[in-house]
């Protein structure tokens, strides 16, 4: 009788079994040992938090770091995470935290950082006017305070409740809703003052 | 209502955001205020300038490039036993190795014990030793009459199924998920029991015969049943793991430890009353 090679681990998961699974349900198989699931959450969470990353950054290298740099952390931190519901929000909070941890690195280093280049990889529609306007919007938000741009950037790119946006920057709900109507008022009169309209 | 009071409402209007009753007061105030009018129509504005300010999408191998860079930046951290069980206190999710274990440091003091019998064959006894649940039931499913346990099954069931309800503290939607799994698990034990118990008989029948060559072939399908057994225990608990909570969890697990036992005191108890 021939003799098989014993296998090294008693039990393995069917991969087919990973894909239709929630946040949830992944994050379970993956404290189970099954690495293949982050790497679905990656899959699912890299393009968004790309975007969340860049409006902060505004440099296309820099964001793929910290998103990378968030993953790595959500890895490292995941067994500790006590409500397994509340994963989306918390991987906002650390890309946000990271982004801009990474943004006052950098400007200590570089005060001009205003007046760096800004590097994409290419643009959609009108490359020239959408440059402007970006440009523009990110002055303009660059002036709110913390708080009051990332609950625009969260409820308006990333279509996020006030409830989750509250999760994300800690919080209560209330506190996130008037976060983001004044800092809807402050850039209508910033756009009254200069003028914009579109 | 009044320009100030709109004005502290207008960003919530122009969101629809409002209470239908208060958005229709503005509404109507804004038919007559061009002020207003004029500062909705800066809010608006200030919302599609944000919506549609689009960034570029960066090139589609960038996706698949950092999932790459992040799992094999994070490959040490990857690296955890595949026997790990979250959400289980630790003496029970290593319970496996620590058994293991405690086998093999019995294993060898049986072995070089001055009682040993130096003639048995020592490989022989290893098998026999792992896994003793199995051996266990094993043991005990080769002394019972098929055509008895197959009429005292549905009792039997119904017996285990209120001691299970009982110890997990179950509600019937978690029991009507829970029940079929153990079902089929509980028709998959009883035939890995009784392969296992004619694959060890033969095996002492070999080894009390000195037949030598056929030791190896017997080994190999004790060894084949029982990456079986333990394959569909782990099936068994995974699937049970999305079904209970953390405490029920861990109770299944104790209860499972010792369900040799109970399956033996219960069949006992139904024949005893039967009879």
């Amino acid at each position: 009788m021939q003799k098989t090679a014993q296998p090294s681990v008693p039990y393995k998961i069917d991969k087919t079994l990973l894909y239709p699974k929630t946040d949830q349900q992944l994050i379970q198989i993956f404290l189970e040992g099954y690495n293949e699931a982050i790497g679905i959450l990656v899959e699912r969470y890299q393009r968004q938090l790309y975007f969340l990353c860049l409006r902060i950054l505004d440099d296309h290298e820099d964001a793929l770091e910290v998103v990378q740099k968030t993953f790595i952390q959500v890895i490292e931190k995941l067994s500790t995470l006590q409500n397994h519901n509340s994963f989306k929000t918390w991987l906002y909070r650390i890309a946000l935290n990271l982004s801009y941890n990474f943004l006052r690195e950098k400007q200590t280093y570089n005060n001009t950082l205003k007046n760096l280049p800004v590097d994409i990889p290419y643009c959609l529609d009108d490359p020239v006017m959408n440059e402007e306007r970006r440009v523009q919007l990110k002055e303009f938000l660059d002036e709110l305070t913390e708080r009051q741009r990332n609950a625009i950037l969260l409820r308006i790119y990333h279509n996020l409740s006030y409830q989750e946006i509250a999760e994300v920057m800690g919080c209560q709900e209330v506190t996130a809703r008037s976060h983001f109507h004044l800092g809807l008022k402050k850039l209508a009169t910033k756009f009254k003052k200069c003028g914009l309209t579109l | 209502m009044k320009c100030e009071k709109v004005l502290k409402y207008i960003t919530e209007y122009t969101c629809n955001e409002l209470p239908f009753f208060i958005h229709w007061r503005i509404k109507r105030h804004i038919k007559n205020c061009k002020y207003c009018q004029d500062e909705v129509r800066g809010i608006a504005n200030v919302l599609d300038f944000l919506e549609s300010n689009t960034l570029p999408e960066p090139s589609p191998e960038i996706w698949q490039e950092m999932k790459e860079n992040v799992l094999s930046s994070s490959a040490s951290k990857l690296c955890h036993p595949h026997f790990s069980l979250p959400g289980v206190p630790f003496y029970l999710r290593y319970g496996f190795y620590f058994s293991t274990l405690a086998a093999a440091i019995l294993l060898v003091f049986l072995i070089f014990s001055p009682f040993s019998d130096k003639k048995r064959d020592s490989t022989a006894m290893l098998w026999t030793f792992f896994h003793t649940d199995l051996w266990d039931f094993s043991g005990f499913f080769g002394k019972v009459d098929n055509s008895r346990l197959a009429k005292f099954t549905p009792e039997i069931e119904q017996r285990f199924k209120v001691r299970l309800k009982k110890e997990l503290d179950l509600n019937s939607q978690d029991e009507s998920r829970l029940f079929p799994l153990l079902q089929n698990f509980s028709s998959k034990m009883r035939e890995y029991c009784y392969s296992y118990g004619y694959a060890l008989s033969a095996l002492s029948l070999a080894i009390e015969q000195d037949k030598s060559n056929e030791l190896d072939d017997w080994l190999l399908k004790i060894h084949s049943i029982r990456e079986k057994w333990t394959d569909s225990r782990w099936q068994l608990l995974k699937e049970v793991r999305f079904i209970l909570n953390e405490k029920q969890f861990a109770r299944f697990l104790i209860f499972t430890e010792r369900l040799p036992q109970e399956i033996k005191n219960i069949c006992l108890e139904v024949w005893e009353t039967k009879s």
